[in-house]
């Protein structure tokens, strides 16, 4: 029972993500005299406005979001950690001008980066990956920083020092270990909040591209078909909540445990 | 280090982190691709080369960068930030505008979270035990992952549309905001409702509350009483945090029920490349971003201060 808690979100995040492999049908491949079919042996969940094939769009997609967030995740995880753990032990960061900077690039909102990006690149996936990287990893080297510092003034620090450890021993070896849990909640929070960005955004029109998948548009799309195929709305919003929930579940486990 | 000092500090940091945002905002804008003087002249004249650079000299824009930010940040002391490259209207005024629109949400929203997080945290922690509390817990955690603008979008193709019970636009007054800030309130009342409930948990371990329970007082009227004050005392600083972002955060809202908010501007001055305006836009967000933050961190202060005192 424990382990499918863990199990269960694991499972559903593995799935959406590779799913695509699994897909019936090319994603692209129009069939207009089959439009709106109902769901058949051929097309599990129907097709679309231009006869394609939704349940291989949705495995696409999701492709596309996860494999955004799943990659901004590691890269926000990786090397916010490491600027952070850092920072946190440097003297020069500890001042005035340093916090009030490192406040300034977290106060900017994800929706001012996205748009000064999409502006310097125009609108593709690398534009919303940098996007999204840039303004979580700033918070997450802010997260990491106060509580390298907060770790610092412990007892067991003074201990390791006082025997021989290294700094970089004392920050990887002892400190790591003990922060690493609020990191990886922060983390899965993030990447539940990245996904529904990412939806909102090419919701409103802010796409990934023009050809690229993905849950946001394939649900603008089917809003205009809410009255007479309500399933093209309501498929692609179903992957977006479970996802989301999936890491939301995963960041409830994290935090139970503390 | 004393109150007063540590007030002194983060109202120093306050106006360091202010201007730093001004200087960020002012690079990002600069390494946008949109040309102010292109985007203007093709708005107002027929494009020609020799015209775009005759008004790149009259808007300033062939100087070095540091006058350029300098003089910029003088008109912004004034609270001038030029006029629109689409209608030549005063950018502070649009702004200003937008800012009440998406403050109005977000104050409404924010009654709304504050309001629906107490009664939802209370119930989660009474109900903990049972069946009911296990239903509420799970249907908390699927609330915060229910994206927004969904639940805008069905609102109004649901609410409005489907069983036209109220309609979404045209609408004066508190009803005006009260859809949007609905839909922005949701989430945050499901995150604060189970932050909530776990500090009534942390609050209830306290020695004070075994005391209240040798004098024979009820559970229920211990945590209403005691714990419940006390937990929303450490949830405080969060929640002021929260409304900064609930600035940002409505963008998505206000676009969905076209209220003219923000983030509405933004979207839309992006389309228009009107650089100013979102030059302004962005700017003003970050602005109010900041200022929450550090407000919380006061209030977070002064509420420790205010706990050590009395122990």
């Amino acid at each position: 029972m424990k382990h499918l808690k863990w199990l269960i979100p694991v499972f559903i995040i593995a799935f959406c993500f590779l799913g695509f492999l699994i897909a019936p049908n090319d994603p692209e491949a129009m069939d207009i005299v089959n439009k709106y079919a109902a769901p058949s042996v051929d097309f599990p969940l129907g097709t679309d406005q231009f006869g394609r094939c939704e349940l291989s769009r949705l495995l696409y997609g999701g492709k596309v979001t996860l494999g955004i967030v799943l990659l901004g995740g590691s890269i926000v995880l990786v090397l916010g950690t490491l600027i952070g753990l850092w920072l946190g032990r440097a003297n020069a960061a500890k001042s005035l001008a340093f916090s009030s900077l490192l406040d300034a690039v977290t106060a900017i909102p994800p929706l001012a980066y996205l748009i000064i990006f999409v502006g310097i690149w125009g609108n593709s996936i690398p534009t919303m990956l940098v996007a999204l990287t840039v303004s979580l990893i700033l918070r997450m080297i802010k997260l990491v920083k106060t509580q390298t510092e907060l770790e610092l003034d412990k007892a067991y620090v003074l201990c390791a020092v006082s025997s021989g450890a290294s700094r970089s021993r004392v920050l990887f070896v002892h400190i790591l270990p003990n922060i690493i849990r609020p990191l990886v909640h922060f983390l899965c929070l993030s990447c539940a909040e990245m996904i529904m960005n990412i939806s909102a955004f090419s919701f409103i029109g802010l796409t990934l591209g023009d050809d690229v998948i993905d849950w946001g548009s394939m649900l603008s799309e089917g809003r205009s078909m809410l009255m007479t195929q309500p399933s093209l709305l309501f498929l692609p919003i179903l992957f977006i909540f479970l996802c989301t929930l999936a890491f939301n579940m995963l960041a409830k486990q994290l935090e139970g445990g503390e | 280090m004393s109150t007063k000092r540590f007030l002194f500090q983060k109202i120093l940091q306050l106006f360091l982190t202010l201007f730093l945002v001004t200087a960020i905002a002012f690079i990002l804008m600069k390494l946008s691709p949109i040309d102010a003087a292109e985007a203007y002249a093709r708005r107002v004249f027929t494009v020609d080369n020799s015209r775009i650079e005759l008004i790149r000299e009259e808007m300033g824009l062939t100087r070095p960068l540091v006058v350029q930010y300098l003089d910029w940040l003088g008109d912004l002391l004034h609270f001038d930030l030029g006029t629109s490259l689409v209608d030549n209207k005063d950018v502070f005024l649009i702004v200003g505008t937008a800012a009440k629109e998406t403050a109005c949400i977000v104050l409404l929203a924010t009654v709304l979270q504050a309001v629906g997080a107490l009664i939802l945290g209370t119930l989660l922690y009474l109900a903990r035990k049972n069946f009911v509390g296990k239903v509420l817990g799970f249907v908390s955690i699927a609330a915060i992952s229910i994206p927004a603008f969904y639940l805008a979008t069905s609102f109004i193709d649901v609410v409005a549309v489907r069983w036209n019970l109220m309609s979404v636009a045209g609408n004066t007054g508190l009803m005006r905001y009260l859809p949007a800030a609905l839909c922005l309130a949701v989430s945050g009342i499901a995150f604060f409702g189970q932050m909530l409930s776990k500090a009534i948990q942390q609050a209830m371990n306290e020695d004070s509350v075994l005391y209240a329970r040798c004098r024979g007082l009820s559970d229920r009227y211990i945590v209403v009483r005691y714990a419940l004050p006390q937990a929303v005392i450490s949830i405080v600083p969060t929640f002021m945090q929260m409304m900064g972002m609930c600035m940002a955060g409505s963008a998505i809202v206000e676009n969905i029920f076209s209220l003219p908010g923000l983030g509405y501007r933004i979207v839309d001055s992006l389309t228009n490349r009107d650089l100013p305006v979102i030059y302004a836009t962005v700017l003003f967000l970050a602005f109010a971003l900041v200022i929450f933050n550090i407000l919380a961190d006061i209030i977070q202060r002064l509420l420790q201060t205010r706990k050590g005192g009395e122990a």
